[in-house]
């Protein structure tokens, strides 16, 4: 029944069985649900396995994002994805496509399914990989799409890798160039690069490869060729990069390549080339935001050289050092060209003029050199840069690298003066490369420094001066108010004893003034409005207390009379009681510092005198109800101002 | 009531005055002789002083002392004392208008004459005396009516002669008129017209009741209300005891100080500042 080939064959079967179960020692799962693949949100359906608690794709990939609006006319992206997983790598052959649709109008419901047309674009990409690495073709197909149809295909590229690196040929075709490249077995590009305008008879475009090396750029456009020599001979250290929008940068940071110049005479290649590289990009970038451990995916690579200086530790150093001036120049420029105050002085001062336009001279150009090492370190480009010859162009023609030429407007039109920041005598001009550079930034630091310390000096006068402006202002209003005063007092007062005295007040008043305005020093100016304000004020009551001084003299002749009965008259008489007092008063008193008002007033005594005025009023009034007796004997004869004065307790 | 009827009273004052003069005039008539004889004017210095010390609201003292010379054989005005007076009084101020005085003098009577053997250089003369004095305001002057009423006891320069009792009545009319103000206040210069009436009646007096006839004109000044300062010229005409007929005429140069202190100011009271 059983001959020995069946039982070799149920042995065979067994063998199979047994080296075959470590493979299924761990169970395919599945699922199907939603998913996050970098800005796209979508429905996943896919076989995984659980390995240390990760999730390991393994098979079958598929994903597709959609829009739940999408009968809206609005524009709206599309994305899906098919491929394979080998124990966690992307394997063979993946189809990726990204699309670009606006539906359109009279959507119809058929079996029991809305039917919409859509217009727009589609991007599909068909790559290859081999455990990870790109390997096989590479295709970019981008077709425009009317309909729901496919219109017509306005992109193609097609690239061979192996190992993840580019072999053969890179083939670009668009709606009017046909790009064809070539690469060594190693991937180096080599040879002659071709754009066909297939469209344009007689425009060529060649890349120059020299195993990996790109020696020139010929551009050909109706019999004019125009060359751009790219690297003739590299003394440099050498590095293989990428050839991607990133390669291209890399020649521009070494001069050797302006983009801008390229492009102007024609240049289409590059363009291309960023392309392709951006496509391949989108696609690398799709598949390792599913894979999570993208750090052990290759990436699609077409090999070049380019020249590289890599820094030492004490350039890194150094560069940290430029960063933080770059920073601290900044910062600092920033606050001060933006400064209101300055901006608004800036047109009434021309030093302030002239020290931010310094300002924006140091930081727009003078550290340029600066910047541009801080800006390609931040870009990862500074080891592509030839640092040994980066130094502060000698454009303005300044005599040294610490003079700084500044040309700035100001009223009377463009004038130039030279910034000299501090020590410049310290700038060691002989170095080179980042020590150049670091001294370069912290001689620029130190003007700005010095500029930001002047300007503030400025700013404070600025204040200053607009706080004084406000004195100032008051300070006259308080003198109108001082010089109408007087003169309306003058109008209406029919006492002359008053009338010199208080033409001294204006006279005092506009001498003051005269003096103040002799002042220079704004340091000490609002201070002197201030007092000046106040004599003002002091003036003002000393011309009402002056005013008030024949009211006061009546008052206190009416407050030392007393009505008394003379029985020889058989009358009631008014008898002026204390009359020593009261003619020291009115006699004495009141007509000396009429007189010292008249011909010593000034600010400064100016409270003395109303407040002597006032006390003696205070003090009339108390002696009335007081034994004076003493005091009345000690007046007798008394005819000095200052011996009465002293007398009635106010001695100057 | 005063206030209203002064001028009522003055002219009856006046009326009984004229009346009494009159009839004792006609009682003498039988033996006197036809006419009446004026002697030559006597010149005279009245040096016065009048002080009126307040001593409460309504009281006042007066206390007056005269100094009064007249002439001599060798110098006129003030060749020798006549009379030295001291007058005390109290007066009441019933209102602005009207006031009182009752008080006594003493009054030394010096021999202006040639002093006999028998005779004293200088004798007493005793009154009480009392006074009614009105005052008003016309226009800027003031009018004063003074009557004054004197009990005297005088007697003669012979030795151990007695006291002889007389009334006399006096009535002035009084005009203060101010100069150089609207109205008497200190500073004020006033010139003062008066006119006195002194008759006199007693046992001694049978035909002179007129004892003198005053008319004097002052110019003052008041300093303050507390002192004035006056010095007028006096003619004066009266009738001698016992010859009637004989009238002696007189013009004094009169000086006067008016002063009226008031010690009762309160200020002592309160603290002293110096």
């Amino acid at each position: 029944m059983n001959s020995p080939t069946n039982i070799n064959l149920y042995l065979t079967y067994l063998f199979l069985l047994l080296i075959s179960f470590p493979l299924y020692g761990q169970t395919n799962l599945q699922f199907t649900g939603p998913i996050q693949i970098g800005d796209y949100q979508g429905i996943a359906k896919y076989t995984y396995q659980i390995e240390d608690e990760d999730t390991i794709f393994n098979g079958n990939f598929s994903a597709q994002s959609f829009n739940l609006n999408v009968l809206s006319s609005k524009e709206k992206d599309f994305f899906s994805i098919d491929g394979l997983f080998n124990a966690g790598f992307p394997d063979n052959t993946w189809s990726v496509r990204f699309g670009t649709f606006t539906a359109e109008e009279g959507a119809a419901f058929e079996n029991y399914h809305f039917k919409v047309k859509v217009s727009g674009k589609q991007h599909t990409a068909i790559v290859n990989f081999d455990r990870g690495k790109p390997a096989g073709e590479w295709i970019h197909t981008i077709r425009n799409i009317q309909h729901s149809k496919v219109e017509n295909t306005s992109y193609v590229s097609s690239s061979q890798f192996e190992d993840g690196i580019a072999r053969g040929y890179l083939r670009i075709k668009n709606d009017s160039l046909t790009l064809l490249g070539r690469f060594l077995r190693n991937g180096l590009a080599h040879d002659i690069w071709e754009l066909d305008f297939y469209k344009e008879l007689g425009r060529m475009e060649t890349w120059v490869f020299s195993e990996g090396f790109l020696e020139k750029i010929i551009i050909q456009k109706d019999e004019n060729t125009e060359e751009f020599i790219i690297y003739e001979d590299v003394n440099s250290q050498i590095i293989t990069v990428n050839l991607d929008h990133r390669y291209l940068k890399i020649l521009e940071v070494q001069d050797l390549f302006n983009v801008k110049l390229y492009e102007n005479k024609g240049g289409k290649m590059a363009g291309l080339i960023k392309k392709n590289a951006s496509h391949n990009h989108k696609v690398e970038n799709i598949v390792t935001n599913i894979h999570n451990k993208n750090d052990q995916l290759a990436k699609p690579k077409y090999l070049v050289k380019v020249a590289h200086y890599p820094l030492d530790e004490k350039e890194l150093e150094q560069l940290d050092f430029i960063i933080e001036n770059l920073q601290n120049i900044d910062t600092t420029s920033k606050s001060l060209i933006e400064n209101t105050g300055l901006n608004i002085l800036k047109h009434s001062d021309e030093e302030v003029m002239y020290l931010l336009s310094a300002l924006e001279e140091i930081s727009e150009k003078y550290i340029l050199p600066v910047r541009k090492v801080v800006n390609y370190g931040e870009k990862n480009l500074l080891s592509f840069l030839p640092r040994e010859e980066l130094r502060w162009s000698a454009e303005n023609n300044q005599a040294s690298v610490s003079e700084i030429r500044v040309d700035y407007q100001d009223s009377s039109g463009l004038k130039s003066r030279v910034f000299t920041g501090p020590n410049p005598d310290d700038f060691d001009d002989n170095e080179s490369g980042m020590p150049y550079l670091l001294k370069l930034s912290e001689y620029a630091i130190g003007s700005v420094k010095a500029i930001e310390k002047k300007l503030a000096k400025k700013i404070k006068q600025y204040s200053i001066k607009k706080e004084l402006e406000n004195l100032e202002k008051k300070l006259l209003k308080e003198e109108d108010r001082l010089i109408f005063l007087v003169d309306s007092m003058r109008d209406t007062q029919t006492h002359a004893s008053i009338d010199e005295p208080l033409q001294n007040l204006k006279r005092t008043a506009i001498a003051a003034l005269a003096q103040y305005a002799t002042e220079e020093s704004l340091l000490t100016k609002p201070n002197k409005a201030l007092q000046l304000i106040e004599c003002m004020k002091t003036l003002q009551s000393l011309a009402k207390s002056l005013a008030r001084q024949p009211v006061r003299s009546n008052e206190i002749q009416e407050l030392y009379t007393e009505e008394v009965w003379n029985p020889f008259t058989a009358t009631i008489m008014n008898d002026q009681v204390k009359q020593r007092i009261t003619e020291a008063y009115d006699q004495v008193l009141i007509p000396y510092l009429h007189q010292q008002i008249e011909n010593k007033l000034k600010c400064e005594n100016s409270e003395y005198y109303l407040n002597l005025l006032d006390e003696l009023y205070d003090k009339m009034v108390a002696l009335r109800n007081q034994d004076t007796s003493k005091f009345e004997r000690k007046l007798k004869n008394e005819k000095d101002p200052l011996v009465v004065l002293e007398l009635f307790n106010l001695a100057m | 009531m005063l206030k209203f009827n002064n001028r009522v009273k003055i002219k009856y004052l006046l009326l009984y005055f004229f009346i009494l003069s009159g009839l004792m005039v006609r009682a003498q008539d039988a033996g006197s002789p036809k006419v009446s004889e004026f002697k030559p004017p006597v010149s005279r210095l009245w040096i016065n002083t009048y002080g009126n010390i307040r001593i409460s609201d309504k009281f006042f003292w007066i206390a007056q002392t005269h100094f009064r010379f007249q002439e001599s054989d060798k110098m006129i005005l003030a060749g020798q004392v006549a009379q030295i007076y001291n007058r005390h009084a109290i007066n009441y101020l019933f209102s602005k208008q009207f006031n009182v005085s009752l008080g006594g003098v003493l009054r030394l009577n010096f021999n202006t004459d040639e002093i006999l053997e028998d005779e004293t250089p200088l004798v007493p003369e005793w009154r009480i005396w009392h006074e009614y004095q009105f005052a008003q305001p016309l226009y800027r002057f003031m009018v004063y009516h003074r009557v004054r009423i004197e009990h005297r006891w005088t007697r003669n320069f012979k030795d151990n002669s007695s006291f002889v009792y007389r009334n006399r009545w006096r009535y002035m009319l009084n005009i203060k008129i101010p100069l150089n103000k609207p109205k008497l206040a200190p500073g004020t210069f006033y010139l003062g017209p008066e006119a006195e009436v002194i008759l006199q009646s007693g046992k001694p007096v049978i035909n002179s009741p007129l004892e003198d006839l005053r008319l004097h004109t002052s110019f003052g000044y008041i300093v303050k209300p507390q002192l004035t300062l006056a010095a007028g010229l006096m003619y004066s005409l009266g009738q001698e005891i016992p010859y009637g007929e004989l009238y002696n005429q007189k013009w004094t140069l009169r000086l006067h100080v008016y002063f009226s202190p008031d010690f009762r100011k309160i200020e002592n009271r309160l603290p002293k500042v110096h």
